[in-house]
């Protein structure tokens, strides 16, 4: 009788430990959030998304993550909020993702953070089949479902440098923009005068494999309030340049042609 | 043998007419060739300028920026002007006058130019409509003389 006294003791303090050890990490990862709990996004430069840290992000503002180890970069350009994920993660998983979770206003339930833009890579650590891809999310009955109309755009990549950390690049468009397919019901009405709670998933998501998730805090994002000049995004600008030259081509080759038929009438003299 | 042999003086007449006549088509062709490397000037300014090879951007509504706008403007319609002149020059001493269809093609070469900016864009519309009526004025008034 003692002894199963004793077996029951034991097997209690080994629960109780258990239970011990598990809300003790989950406390530390409550205790990680980020450096500032608002973060305003500047007025930049339109960075050309591609997974890579150009320069335009030094003028980005920025709050760090403990647990997992990231860095946070926003900025605005004309009708365009541009994000950038650092990964502070020396080894890289090859199936890598991460969600960017918004909520319409300053509520952080679960439930309001309706709108996700996660972008997925594969085979990550292979940098000749390393891929990507993005997909615009709604919390629907608890889950997250793939938007029929995608209202950004995502790239990821890993640095090269000796840190090997690896990048993902969002640019999401306002409500007030005319090129933005807005969803009332699926995405965030991004407006500048508004502030927003958002909060970041980071984890690995093998096909076929349920996901592990590491979820941030949740930060306050607000705008600088100043008023933007209308700048086209980098691809709108490349198209309107590549039609200029093309237009600029045939009037140079027109001209010739003039020149051509002016210099044929000095055979006529 | 001719009937009747020309005076010393009708031959040196008609030479004199031909020479005059050769020395005005000489002009002319002269003057085709001036006009169009005016425009060939100008259409090398506009593509630096209106093809953003030089890239000024002043901030928007400032007299910077009308300026700009007004100065690309004009390397059109100086563009479109003076290469019509040249071309017109050059038909007519072919013998067949420049007519609607060559003032199309020229306007549409000089305002494409534009695109890249709505405002230059339709200041330089306005500008080659101004021209072709004072082009076209005065041709009336040279025909008339």
């Amino acid at each position: 009788m003692s002894r199963l006294r004793k077996k029951s003791t034991i097997t209690v303090i080994i629960l109780i430990s258990l239970c011990a050890i598990v809300v003790f990490n989950q406390c530390i990862k409550l205790g990680s959030a980020w450096d500032v709990e608002e973060l305003t996004a500047p007025i930049g430069q339109h960075p050309t998304i591609d997974g890579k840290k150009d320069s335009y992000w030094s003028g980005a503002n920025t709050t760090d993550n403990e647990s997992p180890d990231l860095r946070l970069y926003v900025m605005i350009n004309s009708s365009f909020l541009y994000v950038l994920v650092e990964v502070r993660v020396v080894n890289h998983n090859d199936d890598e993702f991460v969600k960017l979770l918004l909520s319409n206003s300053t509520d952080s339930e679960v439930e309001d953070f309706k709108d996700a833009k996660l972008i997925q890579t594969r085979n990550f650590s292979h940098s000749d089949t390393r891929s990507y891809f993005t997909e615009d999310q709604h919390y629907d009955g608890g889950e997250y479902l793939n938007d029929s109309v995608s209202n950004f755009i995502g790239a990821a990549n890993v640095s090269t440098a000796a840190n090997s950390y690896s990048y993902y690049e969002f640019r999401l468009t306002t409500s007030t923009s005319a090129q933005y397919i807005f969803d009332y019901h699926n995405d965030t009405s991004l407006d500048f005068d508004e502030t927003y709670a958002i909060t970041i998933q980071f984890g690995n998501h093998p096909e076929g494999e349920d996901p592990t998730i590491q979820t941030t805090s949740t930060v306050l994002l607000s705008f600088a309030s100043i008023d933007i000049p209308y700048v086209e995004p980098p691809e709108i600008r490349k198209v309107m340049l590549i039609l200029t030259y093309i237009a600029f081509s045939v009037v140079g080759i027109g001209f010739i042609v003039i020149v051509v038929i002016s210099y044929q009438s000095r055979m006529k003299i | 043998m001719p009937k009747y042999k020309k005076g010393k003086k009708q031959v040196q007449e008609e030479q004199d007419t031909r020479q005059r006549m050769s020395d005005q088509k000489t002009e002319m062709y002269n003057s085709s060739i001036r006009s169009l490397i005016v425009g060939g000037i100008c259409f090398v300014l506009s593509l630096l300028f209106n093809g953003s090879l030089i890239n000024i951007t002043p901030e928007s509504g400032t007299a910077a920026d009308v300026l700009l706008i007004l100065m690309k403007s004009l390397f059109i319609v100086v563009f479109y002007t003076f290469t019509l002149i040249g071309l017109a020059n050059a038909m007519e001493l072919r013998g067949k006058p420049s007519a609607l269809r060559e003032v199309f093609i020229i306007g549409a070469m000089a305002i494409i130019q534009g695109i890249l900016s709505l405002p230059v864009f339709f200041v330089s519309l306005i500008g080659v409509i101004l021209a072709t009526l004072y082009l076209w004025g005065v041709q009336v008034r040279v025909e008339r003389y």
